[in-house]
Order: C-alpha cells, then sequence, then structure tokens
C-alpha cells in the first residue's frame, strides 16, 4: 500500500475514503478533518479558552493532542469516577499525558469531594451504570467550565460514536433527542457551550492517530460499560460499513444536512420550563437537579464551593459546590435551523436539556 | 500475537498477511489496528513467526454522551437534570 499523498509506504487504509495514508499524511489529515468540523459548525473562535473532557481513552486524549497541535488554548478535565483499578489506570493515564506535555489537568473526584462512586450511585438511583456516570458528567463537565470561565467544553466523540447515538435514536424515534443531537450546541444560562470536533474521524482513525503520536491511553473498556447498547448499534453499523463504506459518514452527515431540523421543534419543547436547582442553581425541570438527587441517594455530599488544590505537577484539583449561577426561568428560544448549524454559537439559542444515557 | 479485551494469546505461523490473519481470527478488519513494536501495520503488511503482534481493539463505547443521547426507555420527564 502506498500513501496517497507522496507515494511512500502506508501504514493505514481509511476504506471510506478509498485511501492509504503514511504517518505524516495521516496526522495530517485527522488535524485537517478536525480544523475543518470547527470551521463548519463555528465550534471554537481563535483566543477562546476550551475545556477538554478527558476520560484517559483515545478519542478524549487525541481531541486535547489535535486542539494543541491547531493552536487552541485547550486545558483538561478529569472525572474520578471511582470505578475500581479502571478509574485508577484511566486517572493515570490522563495525568501522563498532560505532564509529559505541560497541559492543565484539572481534577474531580466522585468519592473524595462528593462522597459516591458510580457503582454505588446507581445501585442507590437505581439508574444504569452508564446513566448515573452520564448524569454526574454532564453536570460536572457545565459546572467546572462555568466556574472556571472557559468558553467551550470540548468532547472526544468520534463519527462512530455520532452514528451510534443516532442508530439508537432512530430505532426508537425519539425525536427530542434526534432535534438535539448535533456536533455544537450553543451556549445559554447555565449550560456551556459543548462541541464535538472529531465528527469527521472514525474510532479506527483516532485509535491509530494514538499510536502514531506515541500517546498511551486506556485500551480496556469501561467495565460497566460491557455489553451496552450502545456498543452493540456500533457493531451493526460496523457490519454494514464493511459491506458499504462510507455509510457511518451519509447516515450521520445526511440526516444533519437533511433531517435534523425537522426535529427541532420537539426539542425546543424541553427547554420551555426549566428553573434553577434550588441547591446548585443548575437549570432543571424539578425543584432539584437529577444531580443532587443522585449524590443525596447515594449518601455523599456537595463540598463547599470553590475550593482548589494543585497538584506537584502542576494539574490542578477543584472542589466544585454551589457556584452554578441560576438561570433565569426560561423563555422558550428558538433553535438554530440545519443552515444555521453553527453559525449562532455563542448566541443565546439551543436547548441543552440533558438527555440520560441507557447502558 | 496478543489479542485485547478479553486479554489473550494466540500463536499463528508466518509468514501471513495481516488481512488473511485477520479473516482467519474472524476479526472485522474495520475494528481493530494491527500494532508491531509500536508501529501500525497495514492491511498487506506481511508477519513472520517472530513477529510479536498486538491487536487491538478501537471500539469504546460508554456511549456517555455531554452533549445529548438517546434516553433509557423507562426515563421519566422528571428524571432529567
Amino acid at each position: 500500500m502506498k500513501c496517497r499523498v507522496c507515494r511512500e509506504p502506508a501504514i493505514i487504509d481509511i476504506r471510506r475514503h478509498n485511501a492509504n495514508f503514511c504517518a505524516d499524511h495521516f496526522l495530517r489529515l485527522c488535524r485537517d478533518q478536525t480544523q475543518k468540523a470547527i470551521d463548519e459548525f463555528a465550534m471554537i473562535e481563535r483566543g477562546e479558552r476550551c475545556l477538554v473532557a478527558v476520560s484517559g481513552g483515545k478519542d478524549s486524549l487525541a481531541v486535547w493532542d489535535i486542539l494543541i497541535e491547531l493552536g487552541y488554548e485547550a486545558d483538561g478535565l478529569y472525572l474520578g469516577l471511582g470505578i475500581g483499578e479502571y478509574s485508577d489506570e484511566s486517572g493515570a493515564f490522563a495525568r501522563a499525558f498532560a505532564a509529559e506535555r505541560g497541559l492543565r489537568l484539572i481534577e474531580i473526584d466522585l468519592p473524595t469531594h462528593y462522597g459516591y462512586d458510580i457503582p454505588r450511585g446507581a445501585k442507590a438511583a437505581r439508574r444504569a451504570p452508564c446513566s448515573a456516570c452520564g448524569l454526574s458528567k454532564r453536570h460536572l463537565f457545565d459546572q467546572a467550565a462555568i466556574d472556571g470561565g472557559y468558553d467551550v467544553v470540548v468532547t472526544g466523540h468520534n463519527l462512530d460514536d455520532e452514528a451510534a447515538v443516532l442508530f439508537g435514536n432512530v430505532l426508537r424515534w425519539q425525536t427530542d433527542y434526534l432535534g438535539r443531537q448535533l456536533p455544537v450546541l450553543p451556549a445559554r444560562d447555565g449550560f456551556p457551550r459543548k462541541v464535538k470536533p472529531l465528527v469527521r474521524l472514525g474510532e479506527r482513525e483516532m485509535a491509530a492517530y494514538c499510536v502514531v503520536r506515541g500517546i498511551d491511553y486506556i485500551v480496556e473498556e469501561c467495565p460497566m460499560a460491557v455489553g451496552n447498547k450502545h456498543l452493540g448499534y456500533k457493531e451493526a453499523l460496523n457490519a454494514i460499513e464493511a459491506q458499504s463504506p462510507g455509510s457511518k459518514h451519509s447516515f450521520y452527515f445526511e440526516f444533519l444536512a437533511k433531517a435534523s431540523a425537522h426535529f427541532r421543534p420537539e426539542a425546543e419543547g424541553d427547554q420551555a420550563d426549566l428553573v434553577a436547582c434550588e441547591r446548585c442553581g443548575a437549570p432543571t425541570t424539578n425543584d432539584v437537579c437529577a444531580f443532587c438527587r443522585l449524590v443525596e441517594r447515594a449518601g455523599g455530599t456537595p463540598p463547599e464551593a470553590g475550593h482548589a488544590v494543585a497538584h506537584a505537577d502542576g494539574s490542578v484539583a477543584v472542589h466544585l459546590g454551589g457556584t452554578r449561577r441560576a438561570p433565569a426561568p426560561a423563555a422558550p428560544v428558538e433553535l438554530p435551523t440545519g443552515s444555521q448549524v453553527g453559525s449562532q454559537v455563542g448566541s443565546q439559542v439551543g436547548s441543552q436539556v440533558e438527555a440520560e444515557v441507557p447502558a | 500475537m496478543q489479542l485485547r479485551n478479553p486479554r489473550r494469546e494466540v500463536e499463528v505461523t508466518g509468514p501471513i498477511s495481516v488481512s488473511t490473519l485477520l479473516n482467519r481470527l474472524e476479526v472485522p478488519r474495520e475494528s481493530v489496528l494491527v500494532i508491531r513494536s509500536g508501529t501500525l501495520v497495514p492491511g498487506d503488511g506481511m508477519l513472520d513467526d517472530t513477529d510479536v503482534v498486538e491487536i487491538r481493539p478501537v471500539i469504546s463505547g460508554g456511549g456517555t454522551d455531554l452533549t445529548g443521547s438517546y434516553p433509557a426507555p423507562a426515563m421519566t420527564r422528571g428524571e432529567r437534570s
């Protein structure tokens, strides 16, 4: 196999592009595709401060690395979930990545700072572990971004992730969730902007990017996620992709271009009755938000607000509490239409009432 | 060679191409990387008897989506944050 660009020996083939690449041109492809997604959907402006949601896995470390390579200002936030050795190992990978590159890594540890872990929280709240995990992550990443003055939260969701989520939503015609499945969600009171710069890159490419760049990441799957529906959807889509390369890309991007806007009105309805959580101030549809209820049911205790601890390696552990600005009672706002997706980033549009994530 | 998730080791007689190896192991090519001495080996790359190779899965998926995802079927509106 020869590189499509330089004809030197290739190290990877990407069937949906019908092309092979050497190491140098593969890295360039990853950076170019990420920049293209950022520009296409107006995810990040130059000079803005990014907070990358870091898990220690390939996607989050890759997107952090690419953003830095592209010249963006990006810190990381690692959330310790208290899932035994898995959390110990994933945290170690995140810390090593940041330390080797002199990057700032913020850490929040659920057992230490909130008095519960995901296995215990899920059991106490009668939620699937992935549901309790997703709820905790969404709340704490939002809060950390707002407290830290970040302009945008960056996640490592790739094309395979988005296609699988879309597949699951379509299987059940979850039209309210289809209306919110966008590569960028604008900021609004109580919610930071959230973006997914890797949506043009597949899962295999991100793993390959880490290997080529020498990024060590946790390869083992989270023990709580094994056998979940999301993985099953990915396997099903990969079977289709094997027969018809490019199917996942078309499925997702044609949805964004041709179908997404049709589901927006239903998504808009979910934001009409947001109020401030009476405990933490986060936007919620109830008196007390789901995160505060989860902490309470799990026997945890939110700590005092704004207490930060700096690690010797330059990383910072923060204790977050009731510092989040409470939103005014929300009036219905208009979501961007298909052609406007990405063009209204930063304006007060869009809904970020969060969905639950099943196991 | 070493396979992960679950971690196991198998012995395969070489020389053999990566594509043939993966077909023999019934491993979908799109779901793994083949790594030899820290370097990716493409589908037409040849492996010898003495090579120690890792077949690394690339699919991950807690499915935790920070920007919206599909809901748990039994979820009620009151359970949303």
